[in-house]
């Protein structure tokens, strides 16, 4: 379809608003740094890679690769130095629910409103009504295996319920992509792997397109269609790695894939930066 | 044993009776009435003048006239009334200038000068100059003590704000709210600790502020208040009267620090932002 309707020569329609048939978000040379005392900063050199509509993309790279810079820039909490971001076309994106992120931290909740208020309450920010609201609210919690808490405040709740209500939250919103940055990372490891199942079950009900930051290859295997591995800082997209349909976690291709995976982040920087320019 | 008590207070005395046993309002009943018993029996037994010290008796009967015929219920109320007016005031100007600091770096400078400026300021020392302004009257007192309860607010709002988690902050820019509405929907409740801790230290400026200020200008228009009160009763050697003022600023001391911890334990308690 798509190209039929860029051969008719309505590549102008597709490229301004149509979205429907090119990438949802798409990042074009994209590099990312900020100031301190001691200077400008690069953390990310140059990141270029596109996300489909319903996709759950995964980028990956060691501590200090600006992945989370990166997000933050998706988000439109940071102004890239160079390049550009679109989402459907649009560009210079300013924060917005549009967008909706999780984070790590715990205290992304607020702390003053009850569960159910915590997934209301930006639903009332963007012009719904009280009523309606609170319904769409309790159904998100369903969702998330919350409707038990809903009444409670944050500081009577685990970790891991903590970020199911801010997956609630931010899926309420009805992003176009779905941020996460590092959510598990401060959770322990049982409750880590239960909630990737389910966001996996989430996702796949919802049908929300994904953008998930990790510094774990296990966490990117389990939750990724495709993988984007970012190098040292200052960081390019070392790989792109297609990871549907490899098989369960016992399997040979599965840990094959781990094994590379692993390699890539651990090639020094001289290599990472060659790998980078060889794939454009 | 030792191994067992979590905590080196337990770990002292562990069988038998506790001073910690008993209930926080009886143990601190229990003192009080112990500090009353000294108090008569320094009046009885210390050979003082009674002109210059009442026992708690006189001061508790002085206490009840002056409630009950309103010689002294009156000028508590007309305290209070310019207290609450002037604590609203300066809080009103404090939140103001505090928002404007969180959302310009001028304010931001601003307010920290003039806190710097006025802060270590004693409420009454500017009372001589608010009389030339204002005259002897109610509103040089009211500005006065505003005055005074401005920069505690500030600070401790300001702390606050910026001791607010980044996270937070940016969830509200990312759920699509303005600027502005960062600042009322998610700042204010999250530094709503340090704005409760602002007011309580606002109030207690605020009554020394009043009670010192009605100190030095006897009558305020029409209507004494309770330094007024007390001050009279000094000029008529009237000691329970004295004393009773006196008790009546503690009793209210005390009930609105219950007020407060009320107010407390309904919010920043109940959310888990402060503890108990």
């Amino acid at each position: 379809m798509g190209a039929v309707e860029a051969a008719s020569g309505r590549t102008k329609v597709r490229e301004t608003g149509g979205g429907q048939t090119g990438p949802l978000l798409r990042l074009t040379g994209v590099a990312l740094g900020y100031e301190t005392a001691t200077g400008f900063h690069l953390a990310v050199a140059d990141a270029s890679f596109d996300v489909a509509p319903r996709e759950k993309l995964v980028v990956i790279g060691p501590s200090g690769s600006g992945k989370s810079t990166l997000l933050k820039a998706i988000a439109g909490f940071v102004v890239p130095v160079a390049g550009v971001i679109e989402l459907e076309g649009r560009r210079s994106l300013r924060p917005g629910p549009d967008r909706a992120v999780v984070f790590q931290e715990f205290d992304q909740l607020f702390a003053w409103r009850t569960v159910l208020g915590n997934v209301a309450y930006p639903l009332r920010v963007n012009g719904f009504s009280r009523a309606a609201a609170t319904a769409r609210a309790r159904t998100f919690l369903e969702l998330t295996q919350l409707t038990d808490a809903a009444e409670r405040h944050p500081h009577e709740l685990s970790g891991g319920m903590k970020q199911r209500v801010a997956i609630a939250r931010a899926l309420a919103l009805d992003p176009r992509v779905l941020l996460m940055d590092e959510p598990f990372g401060a959770l322990d490891a049982i409750t880590r792997q239960r909630l990737q199942v389910e966001l996996n079950r989430i996702v796949a009900e919802t049908g929300v397109t994904l953008v998930f930051i990790t510094h774990s290859i296990e966490e990117a295997l389990v939750l990724g269609d495709r993988i984007v591995v970012l190098g040292e800082r200052p960081s390019r997209v070392v790989e792109i790695v297609d990871v549907r349909g490899l098989g369960g976690p016992d399997t040979v291709e599965h840990s094959a894939m781990r094994g590379r995976l692993r390699s890539l982040l651990t090639v020094d920087r001289g290599e990472v930066v060659a790998d980078g320019g060889g794939l454009e | 044993m030792a191994a067992v008590s979590s905590s080196p207070v337990i770990a002292r005395r562990s069988p038998g009776w506790r001073w910690t046993a008993p209930p926080s309002w009886l143990r601190k009943t229990i003192l009080l009435v112990v500090l009353i018993g000294v108090w008569q029996a320094y009046v009885s037994l210390g050979h003082v003048s009674h002109l210059l010290w009442a026992t708690p008796w006189q001061t508790a009967r002085a206490f009840a006239t002056g409630w009950r015929d309103g010689s002294l219920a009156g000028p508590t109320w007309t305290t209070l009334q310019i207290l609450l007016q002037s604590v609203g005031i300066g809080a009103g100007i404090a939140v103001a200038f505090t928002i404007f600091a969180a959302l310009s770096s001028v304010g931001e400078d601003l307010l920290e000068l003039l806190t710097s400026i006025f802060n270590p300021l004693p409420g009454v020392a500017i009372l001589p100059l608010a009389m030339l302004w204002f005259g002897i009257n109610r509103s040089a007192i009211v500005f006065t003590i505003a005055l005074s309860t401005i920069w505690p607010i500030a600070i401790n709002l300001s702390m606050g704000f910026r001791t607010v988690s980044p996270t937070i902050v940016a969830v509200g820019r990312n759920i699509g709210l303005s600027r502005f509405r960062v600042v009322t929907d998610v700042l204010a409740p999250a530094a709503l600790p340090h704005a409760v801790t602002g007011l309580k230290s606002a109030w207690a400026f605020g009554w020394r502020t009043a009670i010192a200020s009605e100190l030095v200008f006897g009558v305020a228009g029409s209507k004494g208040g309770l330094g007024n009160y007390i001050n009279n009763a000094r000029n008529f050697l009237l000691t329970p009267e004295v004393f009773a003022g006196l008790v009546t600023i503690a009793v209210l001391g005390v009930c609105f620090e219950a007020l407060f911890g009320a107010a407390e334990r309904r919010t920043v308690v109940r959310w888990g932002m402060k503890r108990n």
